[in-house]
């Protein structure tokens, strides 16, 4: 009939749907005169349902929907938010400093600061003298703190930084001056919290409660003591107080060395819990002579 | 003559020495003061031929601030102190159904009574105080009771709960005992149900008793003698930071003593899968047993050593260089005892009896 027969490409179309009205007439019209036609849409069709079988599972899946996008967006927004400072300092510095004022001025304020940095380390050496600087000071660790203040003579025991300077330069005078203040910093010496002791030193398994609950009792006892204890027993007390302090520091370097140890890990953990107790009782005691006005 | 003139001046003297005698007289005689009231005060030991019914309250006080007031009890009356301030408290059993205080020089004392018995209708459960209600108590004044001396009787079955704070307590031949004070000695004897007993400051002593024992002293030594279980599984807890535990014959399966810078003294029968726990950071322990002893022991020292008059049997020796040594052994046939004695720094000494 009609002798001009449509390409693969326009029956595949004609197939997929994707033909203009007009001209999807005019083929359905030549494919039904066209035996070539015909069989070429019927072997389309087959590729087509095998093709549509194979990608069954994929055309199943779910499109993303517009929540979807959003909640991929919002995760791209956090992302970049994420981006480190200094990241975002470099592609900032990639993006401006090609233009060459900001660049100069970059410059400038760079050697400014570097200036200014050299100048304020070089003025505690010029002011040393200056009676307000604490750090110019002994180590706390080397000056007996008085017998009022055990809670800092506990907390020494404990694991934690100590400041030692050398003390050469200073006169005698001075240095009088600041073991004076020094003293004063002992007693206003704040105990350490559990959380610096925990990052300044690691813990056998268990150690790290009994260190937690010493801080805490250390803290609320140490107002205490002055106060309920008669002198004997306040001598008494500090006396097993170092006992105990001793016991742990040597059990804990034991521990320390030799981690398999568990003779010394349950002498360790013996002497926690005598302090615990030790420390306790300060608190019963204050309890009890409460409970008997 | 001269007979004469004697005579004179000797009448001229007696008449002097009635009118001085006259004049010096008051017009009205002194009553002269009554005798201290003194306290009938039944020793412990004697038993009474019966019991005696008590009156339901008698109260005296004395001239010289002496009180005194008896109440009549149930037989296993608790009888709570819930604060004494200071004084020497004897708190004594006897056969009587009946509580008695009696308090020189110091404050009054009310009871009130807290609980009755629902069979005999008499207090099971009385209370100690200066003042009975808040109205009568003067304002200022503490509920506490106080003085010289504060002697307290009470039947045999009674069990007694006391808080104190300056305290010198002596408890005896009492069911139970249960005793706290800020500071003072504790003493107890012939208590049959249990001593629990705790001072902060001041030395501990519990003899012939039986029943759970938990001693505690915050500066002060520890010292039992004659102590076993009233019941299996009573135990014996004596635990001291700044003193020394000196234990003797002590029948408890369940032994631990804990000191800190104190020796711990052990002087008794390892019993038959008794758990024994001796410990000291600064001191040393000292165990005298029999010499037919079957246990087995942990023994963790420091450079004091260990020192055994009876032959130990090691089985596991860790004695390396550190400041903890640990060594386990058997005493004797080994037995299913365990004997665990710890010290950082102190000696172990294992002696036979």
């Amino acid at each position: 009939m009609n002798t001009k027969c449509y390409d693969i490409g326009i029956i595949q179309a004609f197939l997929d749907g994707e033909l203009s009205s007009d001209l999807a007439a005019k083929v359905t019209n030549h494919i039904a005169a066209c035996d070539t036609c015909s069989l070429a849409l019927a072997d389309a069709e087959e590729e087509s349902a095998v093709v549509f079988a194979a990608l069954e599972s994929e055309f199943n899946t779910l499109v993303p929907t517009q929540r979807l996008w959003n909640r991929i967006n919002d995760s791209i927004t956090v992302e970049k938010q994420r981006i480190p400072f200094f990241g975002k300092v470099w592609a900032f510095l990639t993006a401006n400093l090609g233009s060459p004022s900001f660049a100069v001025a970059a410059s400038a304020l760079i050697v400014f600061g570097i200036f200014a940095a050299v100048w304020t380390l070089r003025t505690p050496q010029q002011i040393s003298n200056v009676p307000a600087v604490a750090v110019n000071s002994p180590s706390i660790a080397n000056i007996p703190a008085p017998l009022v203040n055990s809670a800092s003579q506990d907390q020494q025991s404990e694991p934690k930084t100590t400041r030692t300077v050398s003390r050469t330069s200073d006169t005698v005078a001075e240095v009088r001056k600041n073991d004076r203040r020094e003293y004063q910093v002992v007693n206003t010496v704040q105990p350490v919290t559990p959380k610096a002791v925990i990052n300044n030193a690691g813990y056998i398994p268990g150690e790290e409660s009994y260190v937690k609950t010493i801080a805490s009792l250390s803290q609320s006892v140490s107002d205490q003591k002055d106060t309920i204890m008669r002198p004997s027993e306040r001598v008494s007390y500090e006396r097993d107080m170092a006992v105990v302090n001793d016991s742990i520091k040597r059990m804990r370097d034991e521990v320390r060395k030799n981690p398999k140890n568990d003779s010394a890990k349950q002498v360790l953990y013996t002497s926690y819990q005598n302090k615990i107790d030790l420390l306790n009782s300060v608190a019963q005691k204050e309890e009890l002579v409460a409970s008997l006005k | 003559m001269i007979n004469g003139s004697i005579k004179l001046l000797s009448s001229i003297f007696g008449l002097t020495l009635v009118f001085a005698a006259a004049g010096s007289t008051p017009a009205q005689e002194t009553p002269k003061p009554a005798p201290t009231a003194q306290p009938a005060m039944p020793s412990p030991g004697k038993p009474f031929p019966k019991i005696i019914p008590a009156p339901k309250v008698f109260a005296r006080v004395g001239p010289s601030g002496v009180t005194e007031k008896s109440i009549a009890v149930d037989g296993r009356v608790n009888v709570t102190i819930p604060c004494i301030t200071q004084g020497d408290v004897k708190i004594n059993g006897w056969e009587r159904n009946e509580v008695r205080v009696f308090i020189k020089g110091g404050s009054p004392v009310s009871f009130t009574v807290k609980q009755k018995s629902q069979k005999s209708d008499k207090p099971v459960w009385i209370l100690l105080s200066s003042f009975s209600k808040e109205g009568d108590m003067p304002a200022g004044h503490s509920d506490c009771i106080w003085g010289e001396e504060i002697q307290i009787d009470a039947p045999i079955g009674a069990e007694i709960a006391m808080k104190g704070r300056e305290t010198n307590t002596v408890v005896d031949s009492v069911r139970k005992a249960m005793v706290t004070s800020a500071g003072g000695d504790l003493s107890f004897r012939n208590v049959t149900e249990g001593v629990s007993a705790k001072t902060y400051e001041g030395d501990l002593l519990v003899e012939n008793s039986q029943g759970p024992m938990n001693l505690e002293t915050q500066s002060g030594n520890i010292v039992a003698f004659g102590a076993a279980p009233g019941d299996v599984g009573d135990t014996f807890r004596a635990k001291t930071s700044g003193g020394t535990i000196s234990l003797q014959k002590i029948e408890y399966r369940q032994t631990e003593a804990n000191s800190i810078s104190g020796s711990v003294l052990f002087n008794g029968p390892i019993l038959g899968g008794g758990s024994y726990t001796f410990n000291t950071t600064n001191g040393s322990i000292r165990l005298a047993v029999p010499s037919d002893t079957a246990c087995f022991v942990i023994a963790t020292y420091g450079p004091g050593g260990l020192n055994s008059d009876l032959p130990l049997k090691a089985s596991t020796v860790d004695v390396s260089p550190g400041p903890v040594k640990t060594i386990r052994g058997t005493l004797g046939t080994g037995g299913d005892a365990v004997v665990k004695l710890t010290t950082n720094s102190g000696a172990i000494l294992i002696r036979k009896q």
